[in-house]
């Protein structure tokens, strides 16, 4: 019993590079701690960061250099322990304990065409699966990645997702929420594009497999937006175990102690973060 | 089974053969302030085993109310973790006198906080405890462990057990840890008579009759989320004020908040706290979001993951009737009225 590992305790790693994505988003290279296995760890996975006086957040991978042993995190400055984390350099070490979660069912998803619908910094978590496409050419079938933000301010990875259109079998949309001046593109919510109201690239669903077979749709953002996703799906006849979802809460030990990620009779640090729709229509309804 | 009679005023020798094996007691009794609590004593008579169980858990002894995670120093860029090892975790123990219902709350903790993560520092706890059952003879008014399918007699999950009658126990030593304290009791073991099997079963009777009437609950097993949506809830929550003092008295609620405090620069530590879900904190996300923001959703929380999401999840009920968080209650909600409340939906 007592020989076991104590799981509270963080390891560390060191913060290889940091850049501004936007006023309110750092991304952080981090190089993995060495006892960590990180050729296990899955996109949609998560870690727990630790500022020391601070606290602990649980922060989504996104993205995982395999042969490099790094890991990146991109992180919001939304409290305390985030705004302290954002104060850190190149140079420090950062608390990590991780990987946690099941991640995004990689092995179901070979082969596939992948509509990953983003809101706002939803996509940092979508980044890992976005990553894993780049890395395995050809892993996928076809990928199309549908992003919303607030404003053009509120865009992150500009420069990944430059690198992300050279694909041949990808395809990036963007939208805003309101019309900008000097912005051509799209305006209106990200479920626009499934919802047909959109001048451009409407009927994404349809247009990429009719019969939707060989389609799995990969959604995070807040729960308005998650809502209003399943609802357009829902009018499509979507597949509810096509779609899966990176559910968001609030976690503290993210191994299933704590009690604050539990919904109904799943914990999301150990059951999630990644829900099918169907997995998510069994949750209480506060969800 | 082995099964022998332990006189009381025997026990004198019982409790300083534990001393010599560097093993504390831990059992109910008055502290300095005459309140009835769960503490260490040093002697027999300083156990108040004829009153009703303390208010305060027997969790605390195994999952303090708050305890240091790690302490960690910063040197030269670098930091040193250094995990807490408090000497209440490694010290042997004896929970003295625990009823049925307090026991199967230990034996729930055990279950839950093993599991693909243990908790390695509340097990060391668990490993260095063990655990001396007793039959209940004082019910409090709030008690319903019949209701939770635990019989007021249950030995389940004790490694010895006592049976109390006016001057003597029957006593059974059980399992393996509870062997290992046979050595501080034989001294005065004495042989017990054909007619001891009578006592248990004289308790159970007697003790039945004082507790509250049993809801059969077992035909709701399983569904109990079919009362989701179903007004009772509203009824209760309007006047609960999220104390949250019916999970900090719970035997069997496990949630708890992590947090640092920094000391100096340089140095700090991080601690564990028991926690609530009828705190809007609790679920409140860094967006503002906060999927069980009304004291509805909180309450029902409570309820769901005692009743039923604990039954899917563990197979067992997380409640054993106690009835401390009807005791505890400032505003006197009773659980078992709510239990009764979702029976009653449930076959509208
Ligand atoms: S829910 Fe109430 S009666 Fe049940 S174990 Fe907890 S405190 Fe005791
Ligand atoms: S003890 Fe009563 S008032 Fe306090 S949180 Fe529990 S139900 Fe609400
Ligand atoms: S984060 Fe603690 S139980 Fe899930």
């Amino acid at each position: 019993m007592s020989n076991q590992p104590n799981h509270y305790l963080p390891s560390f790693g060191k913060i290889l590079e940091i850049n501004q994505e936007n006023t309110l988003i750092k991304s952080f290279v981090v190089s993995a701690p060495d006892s960590m296995q990180t050729a296990q760890v899955v996109p949609g996975q998560f870690f727990q960061l630790s500022a020391l006086g601070y606290g602990e957040v649980p922060i989504s991978i996104s993205e995982i250099d395999y042969n490099k042993k790094t890991l990146l995190f991109c992180i919001a400055n939304t409290g305390a322990i985030t705004a302290k984390i954002h104060e850190m350099q190149p140079g420090d070490e950062i608390g990590i304990r991780g990987p946690y979660g099941n991640g995004f069912p990689i092995a179901a998803l070979k082969g596939k065409n992948i509509v990953v619908v983003a809101g706002g910094i939803g996509l940092v978590p979508l980044r890992s699966i976005i990553h894993y496409s780049l890395m395995n050419q050809g892993y996928f079938n076809y990928m199309e990645v549908l992003f919303g933000a607030k404003s053009t301010a509120d865009f992150i990875y500009r420069e990944e997702i430059k690198q992300w259109r050279l694909k041949p079998d990808t395809t990036i949309k963007v939208t805003i929420d309101n019309p900008e001046k000097d912005w051509n593109g799209n305006v209106g919510f990200v479920t626009n594009f499934l919802q047909d109201k959109c001048p451009d690239h409407s009927e994404v669903l349809y247009n990429i497999d009719p019969s939707f077979k060989n389609t799995v749709v990969l959604v995070v953002g807040p729960p308005v937006m998650y809502k209003n996703v399943f609802k357009a799906l829902e009018k499509i006849e979507f597949p509810d175990k096509q779609v899966f979802l990176s559910l968001e809460n609030h976690m503290k030990c993210g191994i299933g102690k704590c009690g604050h990620c539990n919904c109904g009779e799943k914990y999301v640090c150990l059951d999630g973060p990644i829900f099918s729709w169907l997995e998510m229509k069994s949750l209480p309804k506060e969800y | 089974m082995d099964t022998n009679r332990i006189y009381k005023k025997d026990m004198v020798q019982v409790f300083s053969a534990l001393k010599k094996l560097n093993i504390s007691v831990i059992g109910q009794g008055f502290d300095e302030k005459q309140r009835l609590v769960f503490k260490k004593v040093s002697s027999f008579q300083e156990l108040a085993l004829d009153e009703i169980t303390p208010l305060q858990p027997v969790k605390s002894f195994l999952f303090p109310p708050t305890e240091k995670v790690f302490s960690y120093a910063k040197q030269d860029e670098k930091y040193q973790i250094t995990p807490e090892t408090s000497p209440e975790s490694s010290e042997k123990k004896v929970l003295f006198g625990l009823r049925p219902c307090d026991v199967h709350a230990i034996e729930y903790l055990k279950k839950f906080y093993d599991g693909h993560f243990p908790d390695q520092p509340i097990l060391r706890y668990l490993e260095n405890t063990i655990i001396i059952g007793i039959a209940c003879e004082h019910p409090s008014n709030a008690c319903f462990c019949t209701t939770m399918d635990i019989s007021p007699i249950s030995s389940t999950g004790a490694d010895v057990f006592l049976t109390p009658t006016e001057n003597f126990f029957v006593i059974e030593f059980l399992t393996e840890k509870g062997k290992s304290l046979q050595s501080a009791f034989s001294e005065v073991l004495k042989s017990s008579e054909a007619t001891d099997v009578q006592w248990k079963q004289n308790i159970e009777t007697e003790t039945s009759k004082k507790l509250l009437e049993k809801i059969e609950i077992n035909s709701i097993k399983g569904q109990i989320n079919k009362a989701y949506d179903k007004p009772l809830w509203k009824k209760y929550s309007d006047v609960c004020v999220a104390c949250g003092g019916c999970t900090f008295d719970c035997p069997t609620c496990t949630c708890f908040d992590m947090r640092d405090v920094m000391e100096s620069k340089k140095t700090g530590y991080r601690y564990r706290a028991w926690d609530s879900c009828s705190f809007a904190s609790f679920t409140l996300h860094a967006s503002g979001h906060n999927p069980r923001n009304t004291k509805m959703d909180r309450l029902r929380q409570r309820i769901m993951h005692k009743y039923h999401y604990t039954v899917t999840n563990m197979q067992t009920w997380s409640c054993t009737g106690c009835g401390r968080c009807v005791r505890v209650c400032p505003v006197g909600i009773n659980t078992r009225s709510i239990l009764k409340d979702i029976k009653e939906a449930l076959h509208e």
